[in-house]
């Protein structure tokens, strides 16, 4: 009985050793293996050069086309950790907002080494890129990468036209949930040159209501909740047809972008900002 | 308690529909988007109005007013039923299998990402609807068999059938993508927000006061099955066939208002016992006066959900429990001087 025991104690003690073992990352051949876990994170990525590095992404990781091809590890609360630690990761890159605190203190207690960005405006997000990039190797590219942006958003704040017209930014239809103070669509707003109606709300998202828009009538709607389909800004002028009251409606200044070009801070927000500029321009004319 | 007279029942029910009337009407131009001497002028002089006043007060307010109004009566109506034929003081609208089935319909709706609209109602509406009577049919079958058993086999059938559709729901809910996760939530908290235009609230609004209509109708036989089946049975009332019709119609009217309203809860349990606190238990006065107190209490509490905070929207169910709940507590504790239940 007394032997019994004693086995037990040691075999205890081996099969906790060996359960660190494995949990410590392999560096082949100087070749990072990266897991993200945010999609802006992703697109960084793949953005500065270092897509090859990734060997784990979540589901959620569509842009480019290449990512939908890596192993995807789960969502940003629902991770499957022993999927991640089966991948030998050496880094995994997430956010504070999107990936709840558990999900990084668990893989740091696994060994794995976790850092973290969560970039709140455009300049943030620039210098995520900058510092993911060092993380990775791609400084340069990175750089580079950052200096085109911020020259785009340059030449975006240079064409702004002279009469900000108000703009309704809407994430979400059920509920209707607006960009305000504090989030990036506010900032991207402020950027291309229009005012942003729900400014003086605090809180980055505001859950509001018809009543609301109405008598605050901005000159532009951006609907993001309409998907990018080919007939989705039909079925957004549809939609909003029937609050006449609405400038934007009257004038037909009702546009539908891809939710990922803003909501992700990555490479990719330049482009909507662009394409709230170009909306800015016209409401203007 | 007194008996029913023709006069107490005249002067009960004109003091409880003129106070649902006040009610809805001061509900109307409150709104956080405009001041409320601003929206009283656009209500009684439409014709000056900027078009934004007026579609703010005729095509947001009143319409919702008036959902809300039709809701809290639907629930409140099919509180009172159930609680009569299960002789069960616990009973709300959805005990019987109604929300689960609704709820299923509504995360299917979403899932699939289906988009046409019947009617002036949105797929999500159409969706819940088809779920809550297909829900109730398979409970009425599943309980069905001898006729005086059906009390205790629905209120299980209902409940478990309740329960494993809700697994369904959570399933659905838990692989849905996560930008479709909050419109998901938000129809199960239940939501008044979304004007229905005139033609689905016309449909709703006669749908629900029909089948309440039918219910006021037999209210006499409600009173007697209160009693036991064997002395409704000795009181000419047939307990048996008395609860299926109750039971499908009061389900048909709560799958009318859920599907446009989402979930809302406590208003279908609080609501008949308040009233069974005002005006007595008679079920030929407590069923009209719930219809009118139902729709008052919800119409209220959506707009003070929806104007208590500037810009921002709290959901109606916190404001009815919150409410609700020590109003209730109070009345009990001053007016209840036995147990209707026995």
């Amino acid at each position: 009985m007394r032997n019994l025991h004693i086995l037990w104690i040691v075999a205890s003690l081996c099969l906790s050793c060996a359960r660190y073992d494995s949990a410590l990352p392999s560096e082949s051949a100087g070749q990072q293996r990266i897991v993200s876990l945010a999609p802006n994170i992703t697109e960084i990525l793949f953005a500065v050069g270092a897509g090859g590095t990734l060997v784990g992404v979540t589901t959620y990781c569509d842009y480019p086309q290449e990512a939908s091809r890596i192993t995807k590890i789960g969502e940003f609360t629902n991770v499957n950790m022993e999927k991640i630690v089966a991948l030998k990761p050496d880094l995994a890159i997430g956010t504070r907002d999107g990936n709840p605190p558990e999900v990084l203190q668990g893989l740091r207690k696994l060994g794995i080494r976790v850092e973290t960005f969560q970039p709140a405006t455009f300049e943030e997000t620039c210098e995520s890129i900058v510092e993911i990039g060092k993380l990775v190797g791609e400084e340069s590219n990175a750089r580079a990468l950052r200096d085109r942006m911020t020259k785009n958003c340059e030449e975006v704040i240079a064409n702004r036209p002279a009469k900000s017209p108000g703009i309704l930014l809407l994430y979400g239809s059920e509920p209707l949930v607006a960009a305000g103070k504090g989030s990036i669509g506010d900032e991207l707003i402020r950027l291309a040159g229009g005012k942003n109606i729900m400014a003086e709300s605090p809180g980055p998202y505001i859950t509001t209501n018809l009543e609301n828009i109405i008598a605050r009538n901005p000159e532009v709607i951006i609907d993001l909740s309409m998907g990018t389909e080919k007939n989705s800004r039909e079925a957004a002028l549809k939609k909003w047809s029937r609050w006449q009251s609405i400038t934007a409606v009257r004038n037909g200044q009702i546009y539908v972008l891809n939710p990922d070009l803003i909501c992700r801070p990555g490479p990719r927000i330049v482009e909507g900002l662009k394409l709230i500029a170009q909306a800015v321009r016209k409401a203007a004319q | 308690m007194k008996a029913l007279s023709a006069r107490r029942f005249f002067v009960s029910m004109s003091v409880v529909v003129v106070i649902t009337a006040a009610t809805l009407l001061i509900c109307v131009p409150i709104s956080s988007a405009i001041g409320f001497s601003e929206s009283v002028d656009t209500l009684f002089h439409p014709g000056t109005a900027s078009l934004s006043q007026y579609q703010i007060i005729y095509e947001i307010r009143l319409p919702s007013v008036i959902l809300a109004a039709i809701v809290g009566a639907a629930l409140s109506v099919a509180g009172v039923t159930f609680q009569a034929i299960l002789r069960n003081p616990l009973a709300d609208p959805y005990i019987l299998g109604v929300s689960s089935g609704s709820a299923l319909g509504a995360v299917i709706a979403v899932f699939t990402g289906a988009s046409f609209a019947l009617a002036g109602f949105s797929t999500v509406s159409v969706f819940s609807f088809a779920g809550s009577i297909l829900t109730t049919a398979m409970v009425y079958f599943l309980a069905s068999g001898r006729g005086h058993q059906l009390r205790y086999n629905l209120i299980l059938t209902g409940v478990i059938v309740g329960a494993f559709l809700s697994a369904f729901v959570l399933l659905f809910t838990a692989t849905l993508r996560h930008n479709d996760l909050p419109r998901v939530v938000f129809w199960l908290m239940g939501n008044l927000g979304t004007p229905l235009e005139h033609f689905p609230l016309g449909i709703i609004s006669l749908y629900v006061i029909a089948g309440s209509a039918v219910l006021f109708a037999v209210s006499r036989s409600f009173n007697a099955i209160m009693l036991g089946d064997e002395a409704a049975f000795a009181l000419g009332c047939n307990p048996a066939r008395l609860r299926t019709y109750a039971f499908l119609l009061g389900s048909l009217i709560v799958s009318a208002a859920v599907s446009v309203s989402g979930l809302i809860g406590f208003v279908g349990l609080i609501v008949p016992h308040t009233m069974r606190l005002l005006v007595g238990s008679d079920h030929r006065i407590l069923l009209p006066a719930s219809f009118f107190a139902g729709a008052a209490f919800l119409a209220a509490a959506d707009t003070l959900a929806r104007s208590a905070l500037p810009d921002r929207q709290i959901p109606v169910g916190v404001v009815t429990a919150l409410c609700g709940a020590p109003v209730f507590l109070i009345l009990m504790r001053t007016r209840m001087r036995k147990s209707y239940f026995g």
